[in-house]
C-alpha cells in the first residue's frame, strides 16, 4: 500500500527533483540520464495535487527496463537514439545534456511530441528506411531528425506506461478495484469512477 | 494422499494427466469406488496455496509483467503466444530449454507440467458441440465418422456443466445447443449496439450473445469454490475458485473418497502390454527428480496427457503385438493433427458513449456462434464447417489524447480518463483433420529423461485460408454496417498449435482400421486403455474443446468403473 499523496509529501518530493540525489542509470550514461529525466519530468509533470513521472521513478524504471529487459538490438538503436537527440539538441539550443535545462528540452519535446500528421509522415518514412538500410548494415546511422523523434515518442510510451501502472498512481490516483467483486455492463462515468480510468 | 503410490498395489485405475480430463476422469473413477492412482509429469500445485502471483498488481513486478532477456530466452516457444510466458504466469507454461520439441513445420506446443495442467490456465470458453458437427465428417466423405452423436453425449454435458457451472444465455440454436446454465454475465453498451445492428441487417439468423465461460455466477453453491469475483486474473489462479479447474474442484471431489492417490513428478513413459489376455497391465514411469525406474499396475489405464503427451505414450508403448505403438494399427495414431486457427478479424472504433462505462473485469467476451453452412443461404462456396467469432468492447485506447494532448499537464489530464471505446471481432476456425498433418517422435533425439523428442508437421491447408477471407470480410461488414469506424482488418495465421487446441491424433471411429479409439474412448484393440483428451477428437468443431473432453472423460470414466464391476 502506498502512502496517500498529501500536499506536505509532494513538496518535499519537488524539493527533491531540484537539488536531490543524482540519477545514476545504469543503462545510460550519467549526461543520457539527466536528459531522460529532465524529458519524462515534461512528459507527465509534477504538480500540487498528483505527483508525477519523477515522483514516482518512472526515469529509473525506463533505464533498468532498457538494461535488462529489450534486446540487444534495441539497445544499439537506443544509444543511436540518444545521439540523435544530442545533435538535435545541440542544434536547437547549442547545448550539451549535461548542460541543458528543462525549457530546452522543451523546444524539442515541441517539435516531435506535438508534431503535425504530416510532419510525423516524414519522420516515419525516414525510420523506416533506416530499419531496412540497419538490416544490411548495423553501422549505418539513423537521421538526427527522425532518431530523435523515435526515441521521444519510445520514451513517452514507457513514461505513460510506467506512470499508470506505478502503485502510488495505480492505487491512489486512478479507479483503484482489487476485487470488483460485480460486473456491470453499463452505467455512466461519473457512476462508475467518478469520471476516472481503471488502473487495472 | 500424495506420494504414497505403490509398485505393489493393484489399482482398479491409473490416470495419466491431472488436467481438464485427468480429473474428471479421475473424480469420476473415484466416486464409482474405483482405487485410483493419477501420475502427473509435473509438480504438485495445491488449490490457493501455489497461486503464488494471484494477488499481484502491475507494480508488484520489477519490469511490470515483462521478463528479463535471460528469462525471456529460456520461453522461445511458449513466447509464440505473446503472453502466457508473461512474470504473473510462466511459472505454469514449461521452460523450453528443458522441454524441447522439433519442428519440420511450425508448431506452437504450449502447455504446463504441473498438477492441474491447463485447467489453471485455460481460457474458460465452455460450448457443446452439435449434430452438425458430429455428422460433418460423413456427410463431406472427410476423413472418418464420429462413432457417437449429440444424444450419446448431451447427458454428459449436462452433468459437467452443472457440476463446474457454465455461465451463459440460451440461444435455442441448432448449431450451438443449450445447456445448464448459470446466469449470464453482462455486455456492455457497446457490444449492445452490435448486437442490435445486427439483428436488424442480417437475415441468415447470426447473432451475438455472451460467452458461456466456466465460472460461477449467480447463487447456486459449489463445493470448496465461491463465486466469481470478476478480478480476470484467472491464468494465475484463483483464490476463490470463482472459475472451474482440476484443482479447485474434481481433484478435491476424487480425494474426498478416500480412493485417490496423487503422484507428481511421475513422467509415464509406456502403457504396459500382456499378449496372453490382450490387456494392458499398468504403467511404466520415470520419476521427473530422480529418474528413478517405477511401474504401477491397473485394471484400467485411462491416458489423459493432452493430446500430443498421450499420443506420445502410446507411440512409446511398443511390443510384439504393437510394433508401431500401442492401439496403431490403423496406422492414424499421431496422425489428424489438427488446431482451431484464428486470429482473423476485425477492430474498429466507436465514436459515441463516451459518457458510458462498466463495472468489474469480466473475464470472458462476447461470442457470435457459427452461420455459416450450416444450412439455405448460411451454406458458402469456397469453404466447409464455419468459425465463431470471440472478441469484445471496452475502454481504454487513449492514442487520441496523447496525438492531441502531446506531453505535458493536458497528457497527464487525458490519461486519467477513460479511452475512448474499442471492438474486436476475432474467428476462431474449424481446421479439418488432414492425414498428413502429424506428429511423430525422432528417437535420434532424446530429452533429458532419454525419451524421444516430439517432431510436428502441419500447416494449414486451402479450406482453412479460404474461410480466414470470410472470417475478415464478414467481421468488417459487421463493424461497418454498425456504424463502427477506423475498421482495421487482422489476419495473423500463425501456426498449428497457437490456438492452444491441439487435438486428433488418436481419433474415435466405428472401424479399428482407420482409427484408434472406439466410440467409449477405448483403444481398438486394447479395451482397457482410455483416451479422452484432445487425441480423440475425430473432428475439431469451430468452438472450444475444453468441455467436450470433459464431458467425454466423465462418460468414458462410468463406463470403464461399470466394465470393472462386470468382471469383479
Amino acid at each position: 500500500m502506498a502512502l496517500v499523496a498529501t500536499p506536505t509529501v509532494l513538496s518535499l518530493l519537488q524539493s527533491c527533483k531540484a537539488d536531490g540525489p543524482v540519477f545514476e542509470p545504469v543503462f545510460i550514461n550519467n549526461s543520457q540520464g539527466k536528459a531522460l529525466r529532465h524529458i519524462v519530468d515534461l512528459i507527465i509533470p509534477s504538480d500540487q495535487a498528483i505527483p508525477g513521472a519523477v515522483d514516482v521513478g518512472v526515469h529509473k524504471f525506463i533505464d533498468s527496463y532498457w538494461n535488462e529487459v529489450i534486446t540487444l538490438e534495441n539497445q544499439a538503436q537506443l544509444k543511436g537514439g540518444f545521439d540523435a537527440l544530442e545533435n538535435r539538441l545541440q542544434d536547437a539550443t547549442g547545448k550539451t545534456f549535461e548542460d541543458a535545462e528543462a525549457e530546452d528540452y522543451d523546444k524539442l519535446l515541441a517539435k516531435y511530441l506535438n508534431a503535425s500528421k504530416e510532419q510525423e509522415e516524414v519522420f516515419n518514412k525516414s525510420l523506416g528506411e533506416y530499419y531496412q538500410a540497419y538490416q544490411r548494415d548495423k553501422t549505418v546511422k539513423v537521421d538526427p531528425d527522425a532518431g530523435a523523434f523515435s526515441l521521444l515518442q519510445n520514451v513517452r510510451g514507457m513514461t505513460i506506461w510506467g506512470w499508470k501502472t506505478s502503485e502510488e498512481i495505480g492505487e491512489n490516483v486512478l479507479a483503484y478495484e482489487p476485487i470488483p467483486g460485480q460486473q456491470i455492463g453499463c452505467l455512466p462515468v461519473e457512476e462508475a469512477t467518478g469520471g476516472k480510468a481503471y488502473s487495472l | 494422499m500424495v506420494n504414497t503410490a505403490n509398485e505393489n498395489e493393484m489399482y482398479d485405475a491409473i490416470v495419466v494427466g491431472s488436467g481438464i480430463s485427468g480429473g474428471w476422469a479421475a473424480k469420476e473413477l473415484c466416486e464409482n469406488g474405483m482405487k485410483t492412482l493419477i501420475l502427473e509429469r509435473g509438480r504438485m500445485v495445491k488449490h490457493i496455496d501455489d497461486y503464488p502471483t494471484m494477488h499481484n498488481d502491475p507494480w508488484d513486478n520489477k519490469f511490470k509483467g515483462s521478463n528479463p532477456r535471460d528469462i525471456e530466452a529460456r520461453y522461445e516457444k511458449q513466447a509464440r503466444t505473446g503472453y502466457v510466458h508473461q512474470a504473473d504466469s510462466r511459472h505454469f507454461f514449461v521452460d523450453d530449454v528443458d522441454h524441447p520439441y522439433n519442428e519440420t513445420k511450425r508448431f506452437d506446443w504450449i502447455r504446463g507440467y504441473h498438477v492441474g495442467g491447463r485447467s489453471i490456465m485455460w481460457g474458460r470458453q465452455s460450448y457443446r458441440l452439435s449434430d452438425i458437427d458430429f455428422e460433418a465428417n460423413k456427410k463431406e466423405g472427410i476423413a472418418v465418422d464420429w462413432p457417437v452423436r449429440y444424444k450419446d453425449i448431451s447427458p454428459w454435458y449436462d452433468k459437467v456443466e452443472e457440476y463446474i457451472s457454465v455461465s451463459g444465455e440460451k440461444l435455442g440454436l441448432d448449431v450451438l445447443p443449450d445447456g445448464k446454465f448459470s446466469p449470464p454475465m453482462e455486455l456492455n453498451c457497446v457490444e449492445e449496439v452490435l448486437k442490435k445492428n445486427m439483428a436488424e441487417n442480417y437475415k441468415d439468423g447470426r447473432l451475438l450473445t455472451i460467452g458461456r465461460v466456466a465460472h460461477i455466477t449467480g447463487s447456486k453453491t459449489y463445493d470448496g469454490r465461491s463465486a466469481c469475483q470478476f478480478r480476470n486474473r484467472c491464468m494465475r489462479g484463483c483464490p476463490f475458485g470463482g472459475y472451474f479447474s482440476s484443482n479447485s474442484s474434481t481433484l478435491p471431489a476424487a480425494e474426498r473418497t478416500g480412493n485417490m492417490t496423487l503422484r507428481p513428478f511421475s513422467i509415464v513413459t509406456e502403457v504396459m502390454y500382456d499378449d496372453a489376455t490382450g490387456k494392458a497391465t499398468g504403467v511404466k514411469v520415470v520419476d521427473q527428480e530422480t529418474n528413478e525406474k517405477l511401474e504401477f499396475k491397473s485394471k484400467v489405464v485411462f491416458l489423459c496427457a493432452s493430446a500430443i503427451g498421450s499420443t506420445s505414450i502410446l507411440m512409446q508403448s511398443k511390443s510384439d503385438r504393437f510394433p508401431n505403438g500401442m492401439g496403431n494399427d490403423s496406422g492414424e495414431l499421431g496422425h489428424n493433427l489438427m488446431d482451431h486457427h484464428f486470429k482473423a478479424g476485425a477492430t474498429a472504433k466507436w465514436d459515441g458513449d463516451l459518457d458510458k462505462y462498466y463495472k468489474g473485469r469480466r473475464p470472458n467476451g462476447i461470442y457470435i456462434p457459427r452461420f455459416r453452412n450450416i444450412g439455405g443461404v448460411t451454406d458458402q462456396k469456397t469453404f466447409k464447417r464455419g468459425y465463431g467469432y470471440q472478441g469484445g468492447a471496452g475502454r481504454g485506447d487513449y492514442q487520441p489524447q496523447i496525438a492531441e494532448a502531446g506531453y505535458g499537464a493536458g497528457l497527464k489530464k487525458a490519461i486519467q480518463e477513460p479511452g475512448g471505446w474499442t471492438i474486436g471481432l476475432m474467428g476462431f476456425g474449424e481446421c479439418l483433420p488432414y492425414h498428413e498433418n502429424k506428429m511423430t517422435l525422432d528417437y535420434n533425439d532424446l530429452d533429458k529423461w532419454g525419451l524421444p523428442k516430439v517432431n510436428f508437421d502441419a500447416e494449414w491447408k486451402e479450406n482453412e485460408w479460404e474461410m480466414r477471407k470470410d472470417m475478415i470480410a464478414s467481421a468488417k461488414d459487421m463493424l461497418k454496417n454498425a456504424g463502427f469506424k477506423d475498421i482495421q482488418t487482422m489476419d495473423d495465421p500463425s501456426a498449428p498449435g497457437n490456438g492452444i487446441h491441439e487435438m486428433g491424433t488418436a481419433r474415435m471411429g466405428r472401424d479399428p482400421k482407420t482409427s484408434v479409439c472406439n466410440g467409449n474412448n477405448q483403444l481398438h484393440a486394447v479395451p482397457n486403455v482410455y483416451v479422452t483428451d484432445g487425441a480423440f477428437m475425430t473432428s475439431a468443431s469451430c468452438v472450444n474443446p475444453s468441455l467436450t473432453y470433459m464431458a467425454f472423460s466423465a462418460r468414458a470414466a462410468n463406463h470403464a468403473a461399470a466394465q470393472i464391476k462386470k468382471e469383479a
